[in-house]
């Protein structure tokens, strides 16, 4: 089940941000999604919370709250477990 | 002033990144055609492309290229002409908050819909703290852009500028607009040049032009001055002709005909009044389309005629007219207008 | 030998009031306008929001618009405000052929209003037509200009919330270079679904009324409203009869290129915007007796243009400082002209519009905003600051005569 949300979740997260040239495998779950490691940016971060709201039901709207969250795609998925609503 | 354009670069229905449509342009039969892409990853890494639409890809590959061949690191200023801006985007946004409802809306789409992002990302592209303005007026918005960097040499503001036109067209907007009868149904080269029927021939435009005010090797040709006139009747726009070209008449007119036969009648109108029709008239835009834009490829056409000496036959809009061009080529008066509203007048001289 | 431009009048709606006169009394008893949503159809009633108290129907009786003339709030809010100005400056009867007077007007949503609310029958059917080409800014802008009389020379600028500054800008380069003898510039938006909910993508509304530079800062809220100016050289003003007011001394434009949307933690492209304006014034920070802050209210912006004016500033002392946009809200592309407008009353008033909620300074930054509207000394020169997306900045500086 874990290992499922960390796959839907990698390809969901290549496919809102448009990372074309990334497969599922370069994302490793501990690394950091931005600065860093992905490199994502603030535009990303939201157009995380979108993908938060849309696909699992999660409403954020702190953004600082949501750097946290984000952290990387390990710390994104246990969030999504323990607070999803669909 | 003396004003230069050093180095152009576009992209178009025509090659990218390419003269070659110069002398062998590909004459469509259509109605609307999109540009041929260029390979952009030559230009924008993959990370920082990823959320660039079309119109944002070809602005920094035609400026990248324009900078390249004018031997310029960085400019000045950067200044930006766009009839719509990033419609795609726009549209998008507009299409989901439409359908979709207010929420979960793409913050993306929302950052890339405004005018200035094309100037924006270019700046950011080249790391560019200079001037940078962008200029949305229907047809006269190229030409509004390329007014102001000589407004801004002349005050001293800036020595050097990349000034760009830039208008993507889109399906839906294409329909759109189509339902204002701004489109000709099944056009086709001769239907565009007999000019006897409503309509254009749809196109995009990705011009981009490096000025400088001093003269150099890459010089194309020199600025002479650019006017902007709002509803002028006859004696208004022939006492501007006048002011910008000192009473020379030039060796050629480059027209903004689109193929629409109202459009047609001014220009064939503005001809006779100015010259009696007896300067020969060019057009550009059955070669690359109409957009809001398009104004950039005739005043780019111009300057290569005025560089190589020779104006190729595609581009009169009478074959017969060849006899008239004289051998050494000195002057091209640009001139377009949107609907009767807005003129602009551009005038060139070889360097 | 650069030709002095001087200002022979101006006009401006906002949240405010329709002119001049109302906005001042409205900013002297320190009322805002912010409030309550009344005329945008959105889901999201809920924002604070600065729109002008008219509804389309009232605005179009106020202007006379026969009723099969088709309208856009941009165009109307504008027509309202270039009136006021070319009444004031005595331009009225000029406006007419053979007369060298330019307009430049600032949009962005030009007359999105409308596509936004008929964007389905766009679409769907014939119905709504006629507003396809009332969609872009250049329509938006002769639409304006159309209402007031005959331009010679005509056009829009687009850098997102500095639009109406650098219709300033370039009007005045227009007359130095003499492309013209009078130049209307300013700008005109109305607050539209697209742009609140754009912004509200980008999580910088805030739920209530924004407190720029304030500590507790969370956001801006939208407003929208008009403003226009009218600039001329001297010899103009002999040939129209124009009496000068005040006088643009310099203007400065600068790119953040940091990020499409977020101010650089310095504010690299404000501190140059602002250091241009003064170079082409011939002013030194010591003149300025009072700066409008761009001041949105995020907290971003606030604190990187608080660095920009330290760092301009350096050892000199800052003059009172503070964002009207407290009183207007965020009215975008038209902020840079409406809040030039009330640069000039803060001139002319020798008062400064105060910094409304201002409480507690924001850590990081030196100095407060203004709390009282005593400026402490005369205030001869104001630098107007505005700021837009892309990181297109551009500062104004305005001068007694």
């Amino acid at each position: 089940m874990e290992e499922d949300l960390m796959l839907n979740l990698k390809k969901q997260i290549i496919e809102v941000l448009n990372l074309e040239e990334i497969s599922p495998e370069d994302i490793a779950d501990d690394a950091p999604l931005f600065g860093e490691g992905l490199g994502l940016d603030s535009i990303d971060a939201l157009e995380l919370i979108v993908l938060m709201e849309r696909n699992y039901g999660i409403k954020l709207s702190d953004p600082v709250q949501s750097k946290a969250i984000f952290q990387s795609l390990k710390t994104m998925a246990d969030y999504i477990a323990a607070n999803r609503t669909k | 002033m003396d004003i230069y354009i050093s180095g152009a670069s576009q992209i178009s229905m025509q090659e990218p990144l390419s003269t070659g449509w110069f002398t062998q342009p590909v004459l469509y039969d259509a109605s609307y055609r999109r540009s041929v892409e260029a390979d952009y990853r030559q230009f924008i890494a993959p990370m920082a492309a990823r959320r660039m639409g079309r119109l944002l890809k070809r602005a920094i590959a035609v400026s990248s290229d324009a900078l390249r061949q004018a031997g310029l690191d960085m400019p000045d200023a950067i200044i930006t002409g766009t009839g719509l801006g990033c419609i795609e985007n726009t549209e998008n946004f507009l299409s989901a908050m439409t359908f979709q409802g207010e929420e979960l809306l793409q913050p993306t789409q929302f950052i890339h819909s405004t005018h200035n992002t094309i100037g924006a990302q270019v700046a950011l592209h080249l790391h560019c703290h200079g001037y940078n303005s962008t200029f949305t007026h229907t047809g006269i918005s190229f030409e509004s852009a390329l007014a102001d960097a000589c407004c801004q040499m002349q005050t001293g503001r800036i020595a050097t500028a990349l000034v760009g036109g830039h208008d993507e067209m889109t399906p839906g907007y294409f329909r759109l607009l189509e339902k204002t009868g701004y489109w000709k149904p099944d056009a086709t080269q001769a239907r565009l040049r007999l000019a006897d029927t409503p309509g254009a021939m749809a196109g995009e435009t990705s011009v981009a032009m490096v000025l400088r005010n001093v003269c150099s090797d890459t010089a194309m040709a020199r600025i002479a001055g650019v006017s902007l006139l709002c509803k002028p009747d006859d004696r208004r726009l022939t006492e501007a002709v006048e002011e910008l070209t000192q009473g020379t008449i030039p060796d050629a007119l480059m027209t903004g005909r689109s193929g629409d036969c109202a459009d047609a009648r001014i220009y064939r109108h503005i001809s006779q009044m100015l010259y009696r029709d007896r300067v020969p008239a060019l057009w550009y835009k059955h070669v690359f389309g109409e957009s809001y834009t398009a104004s950039a490829f005739g005043i780019l056409t111009a300057a290569l005629c005025l560089q190589r000496q020779t104006v190729p036959a595609p581009w009169l809009l009478r074959p017969e007219d060849v006899g008239r061009l004289p051998q050494a080529l000195q002057n091209i008066l640009c001139i377009t207008q949107f609907q009767n509203k807005v003129y602009a007048l551009t005038f060139l001289k070889s360097c | 030998m650069i030709p002095e431009i001087y200002i022979t009048g101006c006009g401006i709606c906002s949240a405010l009031g329709i002119g001049k006169k109302a906005i001042w009394e409205a900013i002297g008893r320190m009322q805002s306008g912010i409030g309550e949503m009344h005329h945008l159809a959105t889901a999201h009633r809920e924002l604070p929001v600065g729109e002008v108290p008219l509804d389309e129907a009232s605005l179009r009786q106020r202007l006379n618009i026969p009723p099969d003339e088709v309208s856009t709030r941009t165009e109307l809010l504008g027509r309202l405000a270039l009136l006021e100005a070319v009444e004031e400056s005595g331009l009225e009867p000029w406006l007419q052929r053979d007369n060298r007077i330019a307009l430049v007007s600032g949009t962005t949503v030009g007359g999105m209003d409308k596509s936004e609310m008929y964007f389905r029958d766009f679409l769907e059917n014939d119905t709504r037509n006629a507003y396809i080409a009332t969609h872009d800014c250049g329509a938006c802008t002769e639409m304006i200009a159309a209402a007031a009389g005959h331009f010679d020379r005509i056009t829009t600028i687009s850098t997102a919330c500095s639009s109406a500054a650098n219709a300033i800008l370039t009007g005045s380069a227009w007359l130095r270079t003499g492309q013209c003898e009078v130049a209307v510039v300013g700008g005109s938006e109305c607050i539209t679904k697209f742009h609140l909910n754009g912004f509200r993508t980008l999580m910088i509304l805030d739920e209530k009324p924004c407190r720029p530079f304030d500590a507790s800062r969370a956001g801006l809220n939208l407003g929208e409203g008009a403003a226009y100016l009218v600039l001329a050289t001297g010899p103009a003003l002999e040939k129209y009869g124009m009496k000068p007011l005040f006088r643009l001394s310099g203007c400065g434009n600068a790119c953040d290129a940091f990020h499409q949307t977020a101010s650089s933690p310095n504010g690299e492209g404000a501190y140059r915007a602002m250091r241009e304006a003064l170079r082409e014034s011939g002013l030194q920070p010591a003149d300025i007796g009072y700066i409008n802050a761009h001041g949105t209210g995020t907290p971003n912006n606030d604190l990187s243009e608080g660095l920009a004016i330290e760092r301009l500033f350096g050892a000199v002392p800052i003059p009172p400082v503070s964002s009207t946009k407290a009183f207007t809200g965020h009215t975008t592309s038209a902020s840079g002209s409406i809040e030039a407008v009330l640069s000039l009353m803060v001139l002319e008033h020798q008062q400064i519009p105060v910094n409304l909620r201002y409480t507690r300074r924001t850590e990081g930054l030196s100095f407060d905003a203004a709390t009282s509207p005593q400026p402490p000394a005369e205030i001869r020169h104001v630098l107007s600051n505005s700021f837009g997306f892309g990181g297109n900045d551009t500062s104004c500086i305005f001068s007694k005569l």
